[in-house]
């Protein structure tokens, strides 16, 4: 790692414990939202990061690192999601709702907990959109690069999202 | 613009301030003579709200140290079974150019004796059979604080400090009085064990996976530490 810290100047992206530090708890919070159990989404966390780590010597800052950062986070994320769809352990509808678990100390009231609920009811690929857009706060250009989808794609898709979601809601 | 024109995708990148300056003026327009459409407007910016909080979760503390920890020691691991492997390239080269000719000419009749090597070697390398025993045999837990003023007695036989702990390790404690609980640590990660009664030899399986020192700590019920060093996958 002090190897990728001298090579790199101030203009340059920026060491690897930076980055590390910068989005670590980012890449957390999107795991979890799409696994939903904490040790899983520590193995797949600390897995995303060393995978960054292997290529973080090639990034040449062609993309934000963040973006670039993302973008591994999801795949390797997929990857893991699509093991457990073959195995058929686990259910896709891993429940996030844990409120006994220690990492989530945060009290919702009724409305927001019946919407984290029916989040949990979503695919994948819209819970995914909703997290970057909603709790992200990323624009739609800036989804739109990290999932390598078209812009219009990015607002249809999210729109289907919300949809499905309201109709959970009013159910 | 109308109802019927103010479709959900639009009124969503309104919502989300992805329009441009036309068509957002219109929908503000017509939002502000449609109740119905203000109705569904109203309903999407709740929503879009509460989506943050829903989506919330605390991540653990010192993830980041976690995170480079791991990244450290996986690091090491890879460079030391990468420089393993070229020494054994080496010395096997080196025996073979070493040997006089008579001596290669009966070392490549020998062929099936490396092969076997090989495999042996590609063996204990194979990702599949590596053994996860702790999760068979004990429950990963958050830390648990050791209750004070806990006297009893359990002695830990291996490993000793400095003490070198294979891949297909083992932890072996010996208890001396009935003990309902053993907590301990790995490098920081805590474990709870069911305890035994006194005179139990407790034998757990224990597998670093990566190679170098690794710091054991007792917990509960009594407190002591050891470093003991692991060689790994290799």
């Amino acid at each position: 790692m002090n190897q990728q810290e001298n090579r790199r100047g101030d203009a340059s992206p920026p060491p690897f414990e930076e980055l590390v530090k910068m989005y670590s708890e980012r890449i957390y919070k999107l795991v979890y939202s799409r696994i939903g159990d904490y040790h899983d989404t520590m193995d797949v966390v600390q897995e995303i990061f060393y995978r960054a780590y292997r290529g973080y010597s090639s990034f040449r800052g062609e993309a934000h690192p963040f973006t670039w950062l993302y973008r591994i986070a999801l795949n390797t994320t997929n990857r893991y999601l699509s093991k457990l769809g073959r195995r058929k352990e686990v259910s896709l509808e891993r429940d996030f709702v844990h409120m006994d678990d220690p990492q989530e100390r945060v009290e919702l009231d009724e409305e927001k907990m019946k919407l984290r609920k029916m989040l949990t009811k979503l695919n994948d690929e819209h819970r995914t959109i909703l997290f970057l857009r909603y709790y992200e706060g990323l624009d739609y250009k800036e989804i739109a690069d990290i999932l390598g989808i078209p812009m219009g794609t990015v607002r249809s898709r999210l729109s289907r999202a919300r949809a499905t979601l309201e109709k959970l809601m009013e159910a | 613009m109308e109802c019927r024109e103010l479709t959900d995708e639009i009124l969503q990148a309104y919502i989300d301030g992805e329009l441009d300056e036309v068509t957002m003026r219109e929908v503000e327009e017509h939002l502000n003579i449609c109740p119905l459409c203000r109705g569904r407007y109203k309903r999407g910016m709740k929503i879009a709200d509460h989506l943050k909080e829903a989506f919330h979760v605390e991540p653990p503390e010192n993830l980041s140290e976690i995170i480079l920890n791991n990244v450290k020691r996986r690091d090491y691991k890879r460079r030391t079974t990468l420089a393993l492997a070229a020494s054994i390239a080496f010395i096997i080269g080196l025996m073979f150019f070493a040997l006089p000719k008579g001596g290669r000419e009966t070392a490549q009749q020998q062929k099936p004796i490396h092969k076997e090597k090989v495999e042996i070697v590609q063996k204990t390398q194979t990702p599949e059979e590596r053994v996860i025993p702790q999760k068979k045999t004990i429950n990963k837990k958050e830390p648990v604080p050791p209750e004070k003023g806990d006297t009893s007695n359990i002695y830990l036989v291996f490993p000793d400090e400095g003490d070198v702990i294979e891949e297909t390790g083992e932890i072996v404690f010996y208890l001396n009085r009935d003990i309902d609980r053993i907590v301990f640590n790995v490098d920081g990660v805590e474990y709870v064990h069911n305890g035994g009664k006194a005179g139990d030899i407790i034998t757990i399986p224990f597998a670093p996976e990566e190679p170098g020192p690794h710091n054991l700590k007792i917990v509960k019920p009594i407190e002591t530490a050891v470093v003991f060093y692991s060689l790994g996958e290799v």
